[in-house]
C-alpha cells in the first residue's frame, strides 16, 4: 500500500554548518610517513658511515698536501717591538729580517698571511664602529653613526675612514726575498685581487671627484695612521682609497682572537713561475704595529691553498670521527636487533 | 482478565553506541552510567549496550554494601588488586540505600568518616569494570562527578543530551552534549556538541589523540630549536670576551617569529603519527595521553640537552673548521662565521616531523630561504642592497663553498640523523628490558550465568509492577522512611522516597571513573530502555 502521509524529498538538504569535505579540511592530506625499520635504518647509517669516511679521507689527504710556513716574527723582532711600545716613537722606522729555508720547492699558487693573535677583533663596540655609508663614498654625517670616538677631530675634521676598526688597520709592510747564489731577489708579489669581488666593487666606493685628494679634501686620516686614505696605494689607481685590497681585508673583520689575513699573492713570473723553489729566504718587514700591550703576537704565513682550504685538518678529522660513529652505531644496532628478535617459535603438530 | 492491548514507549538505542563503548573500555576509559532508571531498565541498558557482559560478576546492593564495608573498615589500606574484585565486576548502585546503612551503622557522623567512607566508594568503584548508577537525579549526578574529581587524579568528561544532565556535564573536566531531540539545554552548556554519540569515539580517539600529540610535538620542537639556535650566541661570548653577538639583533629577534617559526607550527597543526583509520582500530593508543607520556619532565630535560648537545656542535664544529682558515680570499671573517653557525642552527627545524605534507615541505624550505635571503638582516646594508642590486645584502662571496657547507655537513650528521634512529633503538631494548615473563594461557569458562540469559534493550519488568497501584488509586508519592538517622555525607539525601515515580526521570547519564589521568566518560544511553506499561483492567 502506498504511503501517502508523508513525503520527504528525494535529496535531502545538506546540513548547512557541515565542513567541506577536501583533503585539507578533512585531514587527509597526502603526506611522506618516513618508517624507521630496521633496513632504512641500518643502511642510512651505513651509508652515511661511508660518505663521511670517503669525504673524511679526501679532506685529510688534502690538508696534508698543504705547505705551510708560519713564523712568528714579533719575538724575532724583539726590539722593533719595544720600540713601538712607545707611542712617541711612531715617525721612527723598524726594520726586521726574518730568515727562513725552504727544503723543497713549493709548486702551485703561494698565498702569503699575517696572522694576529690575541687581538678581538670580534668584540661588540669594535665591530660596530664602522661607517657603511662613508665607505660608500657618501658625503654623510658621520656623528650620526657608531664611529665615536673615532669620527671627529676636536676642531671639526672628520676622519676618513671613521671608527675604531679603519683606525686600527695592520700597517706592517713585509717583503719578501729569495737569496739565490749570491744575489737576492725580490719576490714579485701581487697586493690586488685579495678581496671579495663584491666588497671591493659594491661594498666600498671612493667618494667621486675628479682627483681623489680633493675627493677627500676636509677630511684627515685617522689618528694610528701615517698616510691619508687616498695615498695608501699611489700606483694603482684602482687600489687607493677606500677600495685599498688592504684596508677592506682588514675591514672584513674576523671571528676569532687568532686570525690571519691574506695579505699578498706569490706572482707566478720569471724564477717563481712554478712556485717557490727551494733555498733561502728573508723576509724584510717594516714592523708598525704594535702588539706587545695586549700581549698579541704576529705572524707571516706562506700557504698553498687546495679546493678544501688549508691545512687545518680538522674538518677532515670531524668527518672521519663522524663516519666511524655513523659504522660503529649500525653495526651496534644490528647487534641489538639481532640479539632482541623474536626468535620463531615452531609449534609441532602432533 | 481480558487483555484490551498493550502501550509502549519505546526510545531506542542510538546507532553505534555499543562500539563506541566497546572502543572507549580497550582504551582504558572508565565509563559510567548514571541513568534515572529503574534498576532493571538500566540493567538492561548495560546489557544492550555492551557495557555490560555475561561473564561478569555483578555486584548488588548487599555484596557492594559488605564490600565497602570492608574497604571502610582498613581506610588508608586499599589495593586494587583484592582478591574479590579481580575478575572484571560490575557493580550498581541504588542511591541513597547504600550510605543510610553504613552511616546508621552505628559509627559518628563526622566529615572524616564522611571524607573515608567517600574514598572507599570511589576505591571500589574505581576498581570495577564499569559502574551503573540508578534512580540518580540531576544533582547527584553532579555530585558523583565532584566525587571522583575529589578523590581520584583522573580527568572526567561527562556527555549527556537533556536538560538534567546539564549539572553533570558543568561539573565535569570536559563537558559534552548531544543536540538531540531533547533540546538544546544540554548543547549550550557544554564544552563540545556532538549530534551522536556514537562521534564520540572520534572526538576522542582520533581527534584528541592527535591534538595531545601535536601540543607535545610542538613544545618539544620548539624548546629544542631555541635551545639549539640561540646558545651559540653563549658559546661564542666565551670568544669574544663576553661581548658580541655572532649574530645582530635582527637576526634574534626573527630568529623565533620568521626563520624556524613555520615549521613548528605545521608540525603541531598537522602532525599525525597514524591515520583515523588506524586510531580507531587501535584504541590501546590512548593510553599514550593517559600516562602523560609525550611530554613530561624528562621529556623536557631530554630535549633541552639534545638542544644544547647540538648548539655545541654547531658552534664547535664551525669554530674549528674556520680557525686558521687560509682561501683564496678572505676566510674565517666574523659574517661567514656567523652566517655558518646561523644556518646550522637553523637546520634544527627540520625536526622529527613524522607526517610530512606538502605543507611541511613548503615551510621548512621557506624559512630556509628567508633565512638566506636574510631580508631585513641590517638596515643600512639593506638599504645598500636595494640600491645595488647586486648583492645580497650581505655582500657574500659564493656560500655553496666547500668549506662552508663541510660544518653543515658534519654537524648534521652528529645531531640530527642519529636522534630518532637512536631512539627508537632505546625504546626498542628499553621494551624488550621490561618485558613480563609470558603470562600462562587462562581458561575462562564461558558457562552462562544467571537466569537472565536473552538480553534485550527492553526492560520488561520482571516484577510484579505497578498495576496494583493504578488499580487501587494510591497516591504515588512516598511517606517519609522510618527510622532514619540523619546523615552528613551529601549522598545521603534525608527521606528519599523508596518508591520513585512510574516514569523513569529523563535520560540516564554516565559517570566514568577512571585512574589517575584516565579520561572518564559518562554517557547518556540514549537509549531509554522502553517501558512497557501494562495496562490491564481488572475484570
Amino acid at each position: 500500500m502506498e504511503d501517502t502521509t508523508s513525503f520527504l524529498p528525494r535529496e535531502e538538504a545538506k546540513p548547512s554548518r557541515c565542513p567541506d569535505n577536501s583533503a585539507f579540511k578533512q585531514q587527509r592530506l597526502p603526506a611522506w610517513k618516513p618508517q624507521l625499520t630496521i633496513a632504512s635504518v641500518l643502511s642510512t647509517f651505513f651509508l652515511t658511515g661511508a660518505f663521511c669516511l670517503t669525504v673524511g679521507v679526501c679532506l685529510v689527504l688534502a690538508a696534508n698536501s698543504v705547505r705551510e710556513i708560519q713564523i712568528d716574527y714579533s719575538d724575532k723582532c724583539s726590539d722593533c717591538s719595544k720600540l713601538r711600545e712607545n707611542s712617541s716613537n711612531w715617525n721612527k722606522e723598524c726594520h726586521c729580517s726574518v730568515n727562513f729555508t725552504l727544503k723543497e720547492d713549493i709548486l702551485g699558487d703561494v698565498f702569503m698571511y699575517y696572522g694576529l693573535q690575541n687581538f678581538y677583533q670580534n668584540h661588540r663596540r669594535y665591530v660596530m664602529s664602522r661607517s657603511d655609508a662613508q665607505l660608500l663614498g657618501r658625503n654623510v654625517n658621520i656623528q650620526r653613526s657608531y664611529c665615536a670616538p673615532f669620527s671627529t677631530y676636536r676642531n671639526g675634521t672628520p676622519m676618513a675612514p671613521c671608527g675604531a676598526i679603519a683606525n686600527s688597520m695592520f700597517n706592517d709592510t713585509i717583503d719578501l726575498f729569495y737569496n739565490r747564489n749570491s744575489s737576492v731577489i725580490q719576490v714579485p708579489l701581487l697586493k690586488t685581487g685579495n678581496s671579495w669581488w663584491t666588497d671591493k666593487n659594491v661594498k666600498f666606493r671612493n667618494p667621486e671627484l675628479y682627483n681623489l685628494s680633493s675627493a677627500f679634501a676636509g677630511t684627515a686620516r685617522p689618528p694610528y695612521w701615517q698616510k691619508p686614505v687616498y695615498l695608501l696605494d699611489e700606483e694603482d689607481e684602482r687600489n687607493n682609497g677606500y677600495v685599498n685590497d688592504d684596508f677592506i681585508v682588514w675591514m672584513r673583520v674576523s671571528a676569532f682572537a687568532t686570525f690571519r689575513n691574506l695579505y699578498r699573492r706569490v706572482r707566478r713570473v720569471r724564477h717563481f713561475a712554478q712556485g717557490l723553489p727551494a733555498g733561502n729566504y728573508t723576509f724584510q718587514i717594516s714592523y708598525n704595529f704594535p702588539v706587545t700591550r695586549f700581549k698579541g703576537r704576529k705572524h707571516v704565513i706562506l700557504s698553498t691553498v687546495v679546493w678544501s682550504g688549508g691545512s687545518n685538518p680538522f674538518l677532515g678529522i670531524a668527518y672521519l670521527v663522524s663516519g666511524t660513529a655513523a659504522i660503529l652505531t649500525g653495526f651496534v644496532i644490528t647487534g641489538i636487533h639481532l640479539k632482541l628478535r623474536k626468535k620463531k617459535t615452531y609449534f609441532q603438530k602432533h | 482478565l481480558q487483555l484490551l492491548g498493550a502501550t509502549a514507549i519505546e526510545d531506542k538505542l542510538q546507532d553505534g553506541v555499543p562500539e563506541t563503548i566497546q572502543l572507549l573500555k580497550l582504551g582504558n576509559i572508565k565509563v559510567w552510567v548514571l541513568t534515572g532508571d529503574k534498576q532493571e531498565t538500566a540493567m538492561n541498558i548495560g546489557y544492550a549496550c555492551r557495557l555490560l557482559t555475561d561473564d561478569m560478576e555483578i555486584l548488588e546492593e548487599k555484596e557492594e554494601l559488605r564490600a565497602l564495608r570492608a574497604l571502610w573498615s582498613l581506610p588508608c589500606v586499599l589495593s586494587p588488586k583484592d582478591k574479590m574484585l579481580q575478575t572484571g565486576e560490575v557493580r550498581k548502585e541504588k542511591k541513597g540505600w547504600p550510605w543510610r546503612w553504613l552511616c546508621c551503622d552505628g559509627t559518628e557522623t563526622s566529615q572524616d568518616q564522611a571524607g573515608l567512607v567517600e574514598k572507599a566508594f570511589v576505591d571500589l568503584a574505581s576498581s570495577c569494570q564499569a559502574v551503573i548508577c540508578c534512580r540518580v537525579t540531576p544533582k547527584q549526578k553532579a555530585l558523583m562527578v565532584q566525587l571522583v574529581k575529589k578523590h581520584k587524579k583522573a580527568v572526567t568528561l561527562a556527555i549527556g543530551d537533556g536538560a538534567n544532565d546539564v549539572n553533570m556535564i558543568k561539573t565535569a573536566d570536559i563537558g559534552v552534549g548531544i543536540s538531540g531531540l531533547e533540546g538544546l539545554q544540554a548543547v549550550q552548556c557544554s564544552d563540545y556538541a556532538l549530534a551522536q554519540f556514537s562521534f564520540l569515539q572520534r572526538l576522542l580517539l582520533v581527534h584528541g589523540r592527535w591534538n595531545y600529540l601535536r601540543i607535545c610535538k610542538f613544545l618539544r620542537c620548539f624548546f629544542y630549536k631555541t635551545f639549539a639556535g640561540l646558545l651559540t650566541q653563549v658559546w661564542f661570548a666565551f670568544h669574544s670576551g663576553f661581548t658580541a653577538q655572532v649574530r645582530d639583533g635582527w637576526f634574534l629577534a626573527l630568529y623565533n617569529i620568521f626563520y624556524t617559526a613555520y615549521p613548528v607550527l605545521s608540525v603541531g597543526l598537522l602532525e599525525q603519527d597514524v591515520s583515523a583509520k588506524k586510531s580507531l582500530e587501535f584504541p590501546e593508543l590512548y593510553m599514550v595521553g593517559q600516562q602523560d607520556e609525550l611530554f613530561n619532565y624528562r621529556v623536557f630535560g631530554v630535549t633541552l640537552l639534545h638542544g644544547v648537545g647540538t648548539s655545541l656542535i654547531s658552534f664547535y664544529i664551525t669554530l674549528w673548521a674556520f680557525e686558521d682558515h687560509v682561501g683564496t680570499k678572505a676566510v674565517g671573517d666574523y659574517e661567514s662565521f656567523s652566517v655558518t653557525v646561523a644556518l646550522s642552527a637553523l637546520l634544527s627545524i627540520v625536526l622529527d616531523t613524522q607526517y610530512w605534507t606538502v605543507l611541511s615541505f613548503v615551510m621548512v624550505t621557506a624559512s630556509l630561504l628567508l633565512f638566506s635571503s636574510q631580508i631585513p638582516r641590517r638596515i643600512p646594508t639593506f638599504l645598500m642592497s636595494m640600491e645595488n642590486p647586486g648583492i645580497v645584502g650581505l655582500g657574500a662571496k659564493p656560500c655553496p663553498s666547500a668549506p662552508f657547507l663541510s660544518p653543515l655537513g658534519v654537524r648534521a650528521l652528529l645531531a640530527d640523523v642519529p636522534s630518532p634512529d637512536l631512539r627508537m633503538s632505546l625504546q626498542k631494548i628499553h621494551l624488550k628490558a621490561k618485558r613480563d615473563p609470558e603470562p600462562s594461557v587462562e581458561l575462562r569458562s564461558h558457562i552462562p550465568r544467571g537466569s537472565f540469559c536473552r538480553r534485550s534493550s527492553y526492560a520488561f519488568s520482571h516484577q510484579e509492577g505497578y498495576a496494583g497501584l493504578i488499580t487501587r488509586g494510591d497516591s504515588l508519592r512516598a511517606r517519609a522512611t522510618p527510622g532514619t538517622a540523619p546523615a552528613v555525607s551529601p549522598l545521603c539525601p534525608t527521606g528519599t522516597p523508596a518508591v520513585s515515580s512510574l516514569c523513569p526521570t529523563g535520560t540516564p547519564a554516565v559517570s566514568p571513573l577512571c585512574p589517575a589521568g584516565t579520561p572518564a566518560v559518562l554517557i547518556p544511553p540514549q537509549a531509554g530502555p522502553t517501558t512497557a506499561a501494562l495496562l490491564a483492567r481488572a475484570h
